[in-house]
C-alpha cells in the first residue's frame, strides 16, 4: 500500500492506496451519513446517503464515497448545498418507506428532515431499508449465502430461495446481529430456532444432560468441521483421546498450562474442553466437577 | 460445386475463395431471396420460403413447361439448413451447360420494411415483392425466376401517387437510407458463411491481422469518429485503447445483445441477418485489445439469433477465422455465447458482466472502469451489437471514408427502429445528422391516417419525447442530449394527435419503475413516488404540488441513482413537462385530459345538432347508455359510460364528441 494524500472539505489528510474516500473521512470524523455501508465489506452503493462532490482538474460531479477510491490529489467536498438537498430528499424517500424506523428517523433528524412530503406506498410497519447488510455479510463473511434479494423495483425485499427457508442456514444470526434496523426477527423454541421473515428455521443442539436448547446444530457441525472434531458420542462426549495433541488444532484452542496438566493427570481431557453439547449451566458443572478432580488427584500426589 | 471449407491462412486465399465463390453464385440463372426476419417470420414468411423451396426442388425432375430447349433445371438450394445440392453441369466452375438453369432458393435477415412482409426478392433482376404468399411461389418461379418477369400484382404501391415500385430502390423507405450495417440484410444468407465471403466477408479481418498493428487498429477506430451504439454513445477508439492499456492478465470483448427496450429490433436484426459482421468485428476488436476470449449476451428471447450465431461461430471455426492461429497469425479467439438474464436492466455494461458470472444482474457502481477491471475483474471491453458490426467496415473502407459520413460530432450511420403512428413502420438506418422530420415523413412516410404529429419519443423507454418544433433537429448523439432525449440504442416512437402525453410520461415511468433493480433508493423509491403521482393525475386526482413533486424527484433520481437506468429514467416526465406542461396542467387543474385518453378525465357526449339519430350509437354501445328516438337526438348517460368509445367509431356524422 502506498500512502497519498487526498483534500475533504478544504482540509489534507493523509490516505492509503486502496481505501474509499469515506474511510478516510470517517477515520477523521467528518460527517457523511451513510447507511449500507460497513468496514468488512465491499463497497456496494445503494442508499446513496453517501453522496459528494469530487472535482478532477474542472470536472465535478457527485460519487458515493463508499465506493470512490481514493486517488493522489483528489478533492473532496462533503457538504455542498446541492449535498444536502439530494441527502434530504434521499431521507424523504427512505422515511415514506419506513416511517418508524428508528435509524431512518434519527438520520432525518440529523438532516433537519422532519417529516416525508411522499406517501408510503408500502404496507405499514416496512422496517427493512434494503441496505443489503445482512445478505452481505451471509455471502462475503459467512459464506453460506442463505439470503438473496428477490424480486425488482419496489417488490424487492430479502428473502430464502422462494420464501420457503434456507437449506444453508447455518443459524449465526450474523445477518440479524448486522442489520440496523431490526428488521430480521429471531424466534426460538425448544427445538429450533426461525430467522423471520425469511423462514428460515435450523435445528438447535441440545443439551445431552439436561437437554436445553444450546446452539444452532449446522453452526456447530460447521465448528467442528473447521477443527476437524468428530461428531460427539452419544452421552455428549468425544472419545478421541488422540484429539489432545500438542501439534493438533485442538490443542492450540486449550490454553497450554491446562493442557500440561490434562497431560500429566490423564484425565480425559476431550470431555473435558470439547464436550461441545453441553448448555452452559451443564458445562459449568462438569468444568467444577473436573477440575475438583484435578485437585484431588494433585492432593493425593503431594 | 462450392469448395469445402478448409482453413483460410491468408489473405491470397481469401481472395481466391472469395472469386469461385462469387463466380458460383453469378452461374445462378436466378436468385429468390426469401426474407426469415422476425417480421416476415410473424406474417408467414416460413411458409413461403418452403413452398418457394419445394417448387424450385420441383424444378429439378420435371422440365420447364413452354421452355422445350432446357433440358434439366438444377437447383442450387442456399436453405435455411445450409444443405447444397450442386449441380453437376456446372461443376468446377465451369459454365453451366446451354439449356441448365439454376434457380436458387435462399432466406435471409430482415429488409426493415416489415409492415409489407412477408418480402421475396428475385435476383437478377431485382424484383422487390411484398406480402407475399405462400400461394405466390409457383407463379415466383415460373415467372419470375425462370422467365424474368414481374409480377404486377406483388409491387408495392405508393399510397400516395398509386405508382407500383419494382425495386427496392424505388421506394420511397429506401430512397433516403443509407445501409452499411444493414448492406447485408435482405441479401445474404446469414446461415451461409460462403455468402458472407463471396460479399467481401473477413476480407477486414484479413487486413487487421495481416497487415496491422493493433495501434494502428485502435487509431483506425478512433480516426473513424465510431461512438457505441448501445446508448451511451462512448467513442469506440477511445474505450479499446484504454482496455489496451489496462493491466491484466487476461483480457475479453464482450458483445452486447441484451436489447431490452421494448419494440426494438435493431440488434436482433444485425444478428439474426449478419451475424458473421457481428463476429468479424469482435476478432477484430479482440486482436486490437489483445482479448483471447469473446463473450456475445443475447437476449432470453432471442432464440434464433443464439441458433443463427451458433451456426455463424461453427462455420467460422471450419475457415479457421475462430480458433488458433487466426489466418496464419499467431492470435488465438474464441467464442462463447450466453443466454440474457431477462431483465431491462441486464443490459447495463456492469449487471451484464456480473450476469455472466453468474451472480443476479444488477449493476454496481463503475467509479474503476469496466475496461480496467470488467469480467472477472480483468480488462473487458463491451461493445453493443451495431458497434462490433460497423467494425469490418470501418477497417475495409478506411476511417476517413466512414468519418466523411454524418456530422461534426456524430459519424457514420444509425440503425432505428422506426414504430408507432408511422405509415412505414420498420427498421431504418441513415447517416447521421438526418433530419428527425425526413426520416419521419420522408422514409416513414408520415403519420398514419393523416394525423397530425404531435410528438416522437427517442432512445427507448427512457428517451425523451421531442415535439413538432424540433423536427429539423438532426440524429445525433448530443443535438438530441440537449433536446432532453437521446440517441439511446435507436429506438424512435412516433405520436400523433391523439395521444396524451402524460399518460405517455405515465407508462414509461410505470415500465422503469417495474424494471428498475431496486438496489438504490433514488431509483427503486423515487420511481415508484413518480408513478404513483402520475397513476392520480391521470386519474383525475391531481394536487396542486404535484408537478412540483415530480420535478424535484427526478432532480433527486437524475443525480443519485447508481446506473444509467435510474439517471435516465426521468428524460420521459422531464420532457414532457417541458414541451408539453399544458397538458399536465389541464389535468391537474381542470381536470381535464386535452388528447381524450384518460378515461377519468373526459366524456363522450352527443352534439344534438349534428345527430340525425340514426342509431348507430345506440346499437354499438354494449352497456345501453345510449337512449333516443329514431331521427331525434341521442343522448348517452354519463352514469352508465364506460367510456369504450364504441360510439365515437360508430358515428358517420362527428356528432359524438369527447369533452
Ligand atoms: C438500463 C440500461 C440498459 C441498457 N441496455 C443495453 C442494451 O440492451 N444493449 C446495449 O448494447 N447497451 C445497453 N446499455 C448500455 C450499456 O450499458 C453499455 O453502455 C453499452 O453496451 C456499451 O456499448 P457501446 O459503447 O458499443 O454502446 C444499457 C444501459 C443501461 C443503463
Ligand atoms: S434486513 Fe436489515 S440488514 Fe437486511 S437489508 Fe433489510 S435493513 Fe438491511
Ligand atoms: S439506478 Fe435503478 S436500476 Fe440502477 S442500481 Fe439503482 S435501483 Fe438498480
Ligand atoms: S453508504 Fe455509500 S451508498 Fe450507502
Amino acid at each position: 500500500m502506498t500512502a497519498t494524500e487526498i483534500q475533504i472539505d478544504g482540509q489534507t489528510f493523509p490516505a492509503q492506496d486502496g481505501e474509499y474516500v469515506l474511510d478516510v473521512a470517517r477515520r477523521n470524523g467528518i460527517f457523511i451519513p451513510a447507511l449500507c455501508a460497513h468496514p468488512l465489506l465491499k463497497p456496494y452503493g445503494a442508499c446513496r446517503l453517501c453522496l459528494v462532490e469530487i472535482q478532477q482538474g474542472k470536472r465535478r460531479r457527485m460519487v458515493a464515497s463508499c465506493a470512490y477510491p481514493v486517488q493522489a490529489g483528489l478533492v473532496v467536498r462533503t457538504a455542498t448545498d446541492k449535498i444536502s438537498e439530494l441527502r434530504r430528499g434521499i431521507v424523504e424517500l427512505l422515511l415514506a418507506r419506513c416511517p418508524d424506523s428508528p435509524p431512518v428517523r434519527e438520520l432525518a433528524r440529523r438532516l433537519g428532515v422532519s417529516e416525508s412530503r411522499f406517501p408510503t406506498l408500502y404496507r405499514a410497519g416496512e422496517k427493512c431499508i434494503l441496505c443489503g447488510l445482512c445478505v452481505r455479510v451471509c455471502h462475503e463473511l459467512v459464506g453460506a449465502a442463505a439470503i438473496s434479494f428477490v424480486s425488482r423495483g419496489k417488490e424487492r425485499r430479502v428473502d430464502s430461495p422462494f420464501a420457503l427457508g434456507s437449506e444453508d442456514c447455518l443459524g449465526c444470526c450474523a445477518c440479524v446481529a448486522v442489520c440496523p434496523a431490526d428488521a430480521i426477527a429471531v424466534r426460538s423454541d425448544a427445538d429450533t430456532l426461525n430467522l423471520m421473515p425469511f423462514n428460515n428455521s435450523v435445528k438447535m443442539e441440545r443439551c445431552a444432560k439436561c437437554g436445553k436448547p444450546i446452539a444452532p446444530l449446522p453452526l456447530l457441525a460447521l465448528i467442528r468441521s473447521r477443527l476437524s472434531l468428530q461428531e460427539p458420542d452419544r452421552d455428549g462426549f468425544h472419545s478421541d483421546p488422540d484429539l489432545i495433541k500438542e501439534d493438533g488444532d485442538a490443542v492450540e484452542r486449550v490454553p497450554a498450562g491446562v493442557a500440561g496438566a490434562i497431560h500429566n493427570q490423564k484425565i480425559a481431557a476431550s470431555s473435558f474442553f470439547l464436550a461441545k453439547n453441553l448448555c452452559a449451566d451443564c458445562r459449568l458443572e462438569r468444568s467444577a466437577q473436573a477440575l475438583a478432580a484435578v485437585a484431588a488427584q494433585q492432593r493425593r500426589a503431594s | 460445386m462450392e469448395p469445402a471449407p478448409a482453413t483460410v491462412r491468408n489473405l491470397e486465399a481469401l481472395e481466391a475463395l472469395q472469386q469461385t465463390l462469387l463466380k458460383n453464385r453469378k452461374l445462378a440463372n436466378a436468385t429468390i431471396a426469401t426474407c426469415c426476419g422476425t417480421g416476415c417470420v410473424a406474417k408467414g414468411a416460413i411458409d413461403v420460403f418452403q413452398a418457394l423451396r419445394q417448387e424450385v426442388a420441383k424444378l429439378r425432375s420435371a422440365p420447364v413447361p413452354g421452355r422445350r430447349d432446357v433440358k434439366s433445371v438444377k437447383t442450387l438450394a442456399h436453405t435455411g439448413d445450409s444443405q447444397h445440392t450442386s449441380v453437376s453441369a456446372a461443376k468446377n466452375g465451369r459454365a453451366p451447360v446451354p439449356g441448365t438453369l439454376r434457380v436458387v432458393s435462399k432466406c435471409t435477415g430482415c429488409h426493415g420494411f416489415c409492415e409489407y412482409g412477408p418480402i421475396v426478392v428475385v435476383q437478377p433482376h431485382n424484383f422487390f415483392y411484398t406480402n407475399v404468399k405462400k400461394e405466390d411461389a409457383p407463379e415466383i418461379v415460373a415467372q419470375s425466376a425462370l422467365e424474368g418477369k414481374v409480377i404486377e400484382r406483388l409491387l408495392y404501391r405508393n399510397p400516395v401517387t398509386r405508382k407500383r415500385a419494382t425495386r427496392a430502390e424505388d421506394i420511397p423507405f429506401y430512397q433516403k437510407q443509407r445501409r452499411i450495417v444493414l448492406s447485408h440484410n435482405g441479401v445474404l444468407d446469414a446461415t451461409d458463411i460462403r455468402d458472407y465471403i463471396a460479399a467481401g466477408g473477413y476480407r477486414a479481418l484479413g487486413k487487421a491481422l495481416r497487415q496491422m498493428t493493433p495501434e494502428a487498429i485502435i487509431a483506425e477506430i478512433e480516426n473513424s469518429g465510431l461512438r457505441g451504439r448501445g446508448g451511451a454513445g462512448f467513442p469506440t477508439g477511445k474505450k479499446w485503447a484504454a482496455c489496451r492499456q489496462a493491466r491484466g492478465d487476461r483480457r475479453y470483448v464482450i458483445c452486447n445483445g441484451d436489447e431490452g427496450d421494448p419494440g426494438a429490433f435493431m440488434d436482433r436484426s444485425i444478428l439474426e441477418g449478419d451475424p458473421h459482421s457481428v463476429l468479424e468485428g469482435m476478432i477484430i476488436g479482440a486482436f486490437a485489445i489483445g482479448a483471447s476470449e469473446g463473450y456475445i449476451y443475447v437476449r432470453n428471447e432471442y432464440p434464433l439469433a443464439v441458433e443463427r450465431l451458433q451456426t455463424a461461430i461453427a462455420q467460422a471455426k471450419q475457415y479457421g477465422f475462430l480458433g488458433r492461429d487466426i489466418f496464419g497469425s499467431d492470435f488465438s479467439f474464441s467464442i462463447r455465447i450466453n443466454r440474457g438474464g431477462g431483465a431491462f436492466v441486464c443490459g447495463e455494461s456492469t449487471a451484464l458482466t456480473a450476469s455472466l458470472e453468474g451472480r443476479p444482474g444488477e449493476p454496481r457502481m463503475k467509479y474503476i472502469r469496466t475496461v480496467e477491471s470488467g469480467l472477472w475483474g480483468m480488462p473487458t471491453t463491451l461493445n453493443n451489437v451495431e458497434t462490433w458490426a460497423n467494425v469490418p467496415r470501418i477497417i475495409h473502407q478506411g476511417a476517413a471514408w466512414y468519418a466523411a459520413i454524418g456530422t461534426a460530432g456524430s459519424k457514420g450511420t444509425k440503425v432505428f427502429s422506426l414504430v408507432g403512428k408511422v405509415n412505414n413502420t420498420g427498421l431504418v438506418e441513415v447517416p447521421m445528422g438526418m433530419s428527425l422530420r425526413e426520416i419521419i415523413f420522408d422514409i416513414g412516410g408520415g403519420v398514419q391516417e393523416g394525423r397530425q404529429f404531435k410528438a416522437v419519443q427517442t432512445g427507448g423507454p427512457s428517451g425523451g419525447c421531442i415535439p413538432a418544433a424540433h423536427l429539423d433537429c438532426p440524429v445525433d448523439f448530443d443535438e438530441l442530449t440537449k433536446l432532453g432525449s437521446m440517441m439511446g440504442s435507436g429506438g424512435m416512437i412516433v405520436m400523433d394527435e391523439d395521444t396524451c402525453m402524460v399518460e405517455v410520461a405515465r407508462y414509461f415511468t410505470h415500465f422503469l419503475a417495474e424494471e428498475s433493480c431496486g438496489k438504490c433508493v433514488p431509483c427503486r423509491e423515487g420511481l415508484s413516488q413518480m408513478l404513483a403521482i402520475l397513476n392520480r393525475i391521470t386519474q383525475g386526482q391531481g394536487q396542486p404540488r404535484d408537478l412540483e413533486h415530480l420535478e424535484f424527484l427526478c432532480h433527486l433520481i437524475q443525480n443519485t441513482a447508481l446506473c444509467g437506468l435510474g439517471t435516465s429514467a426521468c428524460n420521459p416526465v422531464l420532457s414532457t413537462l417541458l414541451y408539453f406542461r399544458d397538458e399536465y396542467r389541464a389535468h391537474v387543474e381542470l381536470k381535464k385530459c386535452p388528447a381524450g385518453v384518460c378515461r377519468n378525465l373526459f366524456r363522450y357526449e352527443i352534439d344534438p345538432q349534428r345527430c340525425k339519430g340514426c342509431q348507430r350509437c345506440l346499437k354499438d354501445c354494449a352497456v345501453g347508455a345510449i337512449t333516443g328516438k329514431r331521427k331525434m337526438p341521442h343522448v348517452i348517460d354519463q352514469q352508465q359510460c364506460t367510456k369504450c368509445g364504441a360510439c365515437f367509431s360508430a358515428c358517420r356524422l362527428d356528432a359524438i364528441q369527447k369533452i
